[in-house]
């Protein structure tokens, strides 16, 4: 599906949002157009893209015409990005300090929590908030958790959270208001890797436990 | 080495903007008014991005413990060396033991110094611009307090200079800020728009380098239906549901869930950095092809004087 005039518009000089393609689609068009290295900056919203450009180098009119001249996008799957990531997770302890209130409030034993999140197929929607935290979706309607009344002021990175029916994940040491329920074993960032964040928008994930033994 | 006498309300490290991360959801960070800042190397003989401290408002002072030269740009203030005035925009020399004192800033917001050497800071994602909420980059990740000590090294020696009088920009307290229509503009009222466009608002004191609040007479109606968080950059103007927009500056979040009604076009960024608490704020509505002939038309102006271009 190639990208047309009726799913683009600009906003002031150096900006243009991508909108109106299925989200498959639209995270592998963001790809594909960061992978291009045309553009300063291709970022994802939840149901959109913006991509900025230089704007001494380009006029609006010649970067639209560019963005439009991108080749279409690929088949859905092609891309080795799509694949999927597994997340090992070590759950409850100081690992995750609410992963005991979390069971209480959804009334769940601490396996039967375990298993609903490593059966889940999960999403991640977004990376944004703080620096590499990602909002990852598809958990059952049922594990849905209010965020903490008082946000924590240093969450350690890695920690694995669940609030508002979806799991979060931070990447860097920080503020945070999400019950954490565990620790992610990978390591979500690392400044030497040439992608030094773990997770983007579109990857799919799956949760394994990883028992402290 | 540079000691840090007084940091007053905050004073940071900037450097280059840290590009190509904004989807992991790292801001781009670096001088909140980035024209300025690249005048003040200008004076020391440095790229736009070499590191350089960003004051503001209270201004500053420091102790040098080695010669070097300075130069001072950005708002307004009085800037003195052991007591005595010296200007703005000028290259000044300093000696082991001077102490440079930056005075609150009569008009505009923040003051940049630059050094004709490299300042000791740290790296992060290819930018030593610091990022306070993300704690990286810069002088530990933080803002300077009293006391501390930055390493120079690799001093150059370079000639004084001014910077061409036609070349300063002027800041005051009643900012006119050039704006494009964004995503959910058409959901402003008509009053809002007047509020916006002709009445002006006036920025409140929830004010740091990740955005500006405004304030109007009355509040400012959108009625965009709820959306889903969408990517935001500096010169973003959101308008949250109590109708007091605000305009977003170098350290803005990568993603909001706000009714974004208005972009600043790239040409009038750099005054984001000075808008103080208190000053009016007016928008001027421009078509995206306006906005580019603006820029266009600025930089062929510095082209004599900047090597490079910094928007």
């Amino acid at each position: 599906m190639a990208l047309t005039k009726d799913n683009i518009s600009m906003i002031g000089d150096d900006l243009i949002r991508v909108a109106g393609l299925p989200r498959p689609e639209l995270r592998t068009l963001a790809r594909e157009l960061r992978a291009s290295g045309e553009w300063l900056e291709v970022v994802d919203g939840i149901e959109d893209s913006v991509v900025q450009f230089d704007p001494l180098r380009l006029r609006p009119d010649e970067a639209v015409r560019h963005l439009l001249s991108s080749k279409p996008v690929n088949e859905i799957g092609s891309d080795a990005e799509l694949t999927e990531v597994c997340l090992e997770v070590k759950f409850g302890g100081e690992n995750g300090p609410d992963f005991r209130a979390v069971c209480d409030e959804l009334k769940l034993t601490e396996q039967e929590l375990i298993s609903a999140i490593c059966d889940a197929e999960l999403c991640v929607d977004i990376v944004g908030f703080t620096p590499g935290f990602a909002y990852i979706s598809g958990l059952p309607e049922a594990l849905t958790v209010p965020r903490l009344k008082e946000p924590r002021k240093r969450v350690p990175a890695g920690s694995f959270g669940i609030a508002a029916g979806k799991c979060g994940t931070y990447a860097l040491e920080g503020p945070g208001g999400w019950p954490l329920i565990g620790r992610v074993v990978n390591r979500l960032f690392n400044p030497e890797r040439e992608k030094p964040f773990l997770l983007s928008a579109g990857q799919k994930v799956r949760v394994l436990r990883r028992s402290d033994v | 080495m540079i000691e840090v006498l007084n940091a007053g309300l905050q004073t940071t490290i900037q450097a280059g903007v840290r590009a190509g991360h904004r989807h992991f959801g790292v801001p781009g960070s670096g001088p909140a008014d980035p024209l300025s800042m690249s005048l003040a190397n200008r004076l020391v003989g440095a790229d736009a991005t070499q590191p350089a401290f960003e004051l503001t408002l209270t201004g500053a002072s420091f102790r040098f413990h080695s010669a070097v030269m300075v130069s001072v740009t950005g708002a307004e203030a009085g800037v003195s060396l052991n007591g005595a005035g010296v200007p703005m925009h000028a290259t000044v020399p300093v000696t082991a033991g001077d102490e440079l004192d930056v005075a609150p800033a009569r008009h505009g917001c923040r003051s940049y110094l630059a050094v004709s050497g490299r300042l000791n800071v740290s790296e992060f994602l290819g930018s030593r611009s610091t990022y306070l909420p993300g704690g990286f980059g810069g002088h530990e990740g933080r803002a300077l307090r009293a006391g501390d000590r930055i390493e120079v090294s690799d001093v150059r020696s370079v000639a004084e200079v001014e910077t061409p009088r036609e070349l300063r920009p002027l800041f005051n307290d009643n900012v006119l800020l050039q704006a494009c229509p964004s995503s959910e503009f058409e959901f402003l009222n008509e009053d809002a728009q007047t509020i916006l466009f002709d009445e002006g608002l006036k920025a409140t004191q929830r004010s740091s380098r990740m955005g500006v609040e405004l304030s109007g007479d009355r509040a400012v109606g959108c009625n965009a239906p709820e959306k889903q968080s969408s990517p935001v950059f500096p010169g973003s103007v959101q308008c949250p549901p109590e109708g007091k927009p605000f305009i977003l500056l170098a350290d803005a979040q990568t993603t909001g869930g706000y009714p974004h009604v208005l972009q600043v076009i790239s040409n009038d960024r750099f005054q984001l950095g000075q808008i103080k608490p208190g000053a009016r704020v007016r928008f001027i509505q421009r078509t995206p092809d306006e906005a580019a002939d603006r820029l266009r038309a600025r930089w062929e102006a510095y082209s004599d004087w900047l090597s490079s271009p910094v928007i």
